[in-house]
């Protein structure tokens, strides 16, 4: 049996009188592709924000790995190895697509307190950069402005931004919104890999439901700040609570 | 071609650089010691401004620093300008861990107003402190005695050779600020600037990050400040005046704010700016801030953002 990587415990958070999540309690195990889904503002993005240290909760308690994280910033946490990717487009838009890269690359090994030394003697870090590049497709415009890529190359690059510190747990928020079927299956079929490979443990949270169910171990369904649905991609779909909430969207059968 | 045209110029600007120390006339030299010092003000500062993206109003508090930790140091423990010099810059550089403390929390207008508060602090401070500081007065009488070292003892009383001492710090500030900008360390500073939330979202700290910006760009203010006070023999409580601190952001912006060189450039075209329209009108002031308009308004990337061609 795999290891607990993420372990949430009664966590609650409301936004005045909006619950955004309700008394969460899950465990998430290593290399277990799971998939939260729901309604839009069913505590969705809340749920993720507070993982990641964006926002601190109301109550409750996160273990990754063991450590109790509640409380710790969000730097501390991407060293921990728990770090996420954004669903509007968050990079780096005046820096290089391989500077996007190696600076979340250069922090993962622990380099960027260095003052004097030349970037350009970064060979290990670099080599791994060129490698992610081309991993995600996207050695050829390595040198070009973030800003300057078509809006699809963006989103595979904030996926690689992402996937740069190199975090045992990521959660990638809606990451193949806004590509093209090219960019969608190359970026799908590296989360297959990695997370076939152990080396990462994904969370996606995604509106696309064939991608939910084509890729995902697991699925969490969230609605109005609670768990009301959990269990592998067949379980969730007969699940008549899940299907009482999506009552009038379509759940592939 | 256009790969080595830095490197040329770098090259020609050294080269009249060192001309104006062996035959300038005594004017041009003090001049010219003014326009370097200015220079390491705001490429220091422009560690913070440009490549950091944080503006402060506080950074005359730090040259303020340098130029009374050399000045005190040299009058009341040790005549010895390098030791001064060093004095200074550290005194600068704690000052600016003990303010950038405070300042680093917040962003943006609050980070500038903080800058600023302190700042104002910082002067009302050495205006008071009279017993220490001399207040409106200042410290007078601090003397260019020969640099001690060891059997060697270098003479920089001459306006010519201390020029050449100010001169290799110039160099060493240059090249200091050069490799920072190009190391791990930098690029942390260029993401801070351009998505400050991605930096945490790549496992850096962004307060110890900033702060580290600030206390570079202080020391460097330190460094100016030192090197000020011992061109004028003298200091001024108005070096910590926050109207000082608008000076390495004005010639940031003539120069160029994203280039390496605009802040050197920047700092010659103010200072010769302000002597030859001095020569004609009392209201230097305002022909400067219509050049100072024009330039903002229509060249945003500043004389060497023009010259080089790359930057909007």
């Amino acid at each position: 049996m795999s290891r607990e990587i993420l372990k949430i415990v009664s966590l609650n958070k409301a936004f005045g009188r909006v619950q955004a999540a309700a008394d969460i309690n899950l465990s998430l195990q290593e290399g277990v592709l799971t998939s939260i889904i729901g309604p839009n503002g069913a505590g969705k993005s809340t749920l993720i924000n507070i993982l990641s240290g964006s926002i601190p909760p109301d109550s409750g308690r996160i273990y990754f790995l063991g450590t109790d994280i509640t409380r710790l910033p969000v730097h501390r946490r991407v060293k921990l190895g728990l770090c996420r990717s954004f669903q509007l487009v968050n990079i780096f838009p005046e820096l290089t697509v391989f500077e996007n890269i190696l600076l979340p690359a250069l922090a993962a090994a622990d380099r960027t307190r260095h003052l004097l030394r030349a970037i350009r003697r970064e060979t290990a870090v670099r080599a791994q950069v060129a490698q992610l590049l081309e991993r995600i497709g996207l050695q050829h415009a390595a040198d070009t402005v973030a800003s300057a890529l078509s809006h699809g190359d963006q989103r595979v690059l904030e996926v690689g931004v992402a996937l740069a510190a190199k975090p045992k747990l990521l959660f990638l928020d809606e990451p193949t919104a806004g590509m093209n079927p090219v960019e969608r299956v190359r970026v799908l079929e590296n989360i297959r890999e990695l997370s076939h490979s152990k080396q990462t443990t994904f969370v996606l949270v995604e509106h696309d439901m064939d991608i939910v169910f084509s890729l995902s171990d697991r699925v969490i369904v969230l609605h109005h700040g609670e768990v009301i649905g959990d269990g592998t991609t067949d379980a969730v779909k007969n699940d008549p609570r899940v299907r009482e909430v999506y009552l009038g969207q379509e759940v592939p059968a | 071609m256009k790969r080595y045209a830095p490197i040329l110029f770098a090259g020609i600007a050294l080269a009249a650089l060192v001309l104006i120390g062996l035959i300038g006339g005594r004017f041009l030299i003090y001049l010219t010691s003014r326009v370097m010092i200015l220079s390491i003000f705001a490429m220091g500062y422009n560690i913070l401004f440009g490549r950091t993206g944080l503006l402060s109003f506080g950074h005359a508090a730090f040259y303020a620093g340098g130029a009374y930790g050399l000045g005190l140091f040299m009058l009341h423990v040790l005549p010895h300008p390098l030791l001064g010099i060093v004095v200074g810059v550290a005194c600068a550089a704690l000052l600016a861990v003990v303010i950038g403390f405070f300042c680093v929390r917040h962003t943006e207008i609050y980070f500038a107003m903080l800058t600023l508060a302190f700042g104002m602090m910082v002067f009302s401070l050495i205006w008071n402190l009279r017993d220490i500081t001399g207040g409106d007065d200042g410290l007078v009488g601090i003397i260019r005695t020969p640099i001690a070292l060891g059997p060697l003892s270098i003479p920089i009383i001459k306006p010519q050779s201390y020029y050449f001492l100010i001169l290799a710090l110039l160099l060493l500030s240059v090249f200091l600020i050069y490799r920072i900008r190009h190391s791990p360390f930098g690029l942390v500073l260029a993401g801070i600037r351009e998505n400050e939330k991605r930096v945490a979202f790549a496992g850096v700290s962004l307060k110890n990050y900033r702060l580290g910006a600030f206390v570079l760009s202080g020391a460097f203010a330190g460094l100016a400040g030192a090197l000020g006070t011992l061109l004028e023999s003298s200091t001024s409580p108005f070096s910590a005046h926050w109207s000082h601190s608008a000076e390495p952001i004005l010639v940031t912006l003539i120069g160029g704010l994203q280039t390496f060189a605009g802040p050197m450039v920047g700092s010659a075209v103010f200072i010769v700016l302000r002597e030859v329209i001095e020569r004609f009108t009392h209201n230097w002031m305002l022909w400067f801030s219509i050049i100072l308009l024009v330039i903002i308004m229509g060249f945003r990337g500043g004389i060497v953002g023009i010259l080089s061609g790359r930057r909007k």
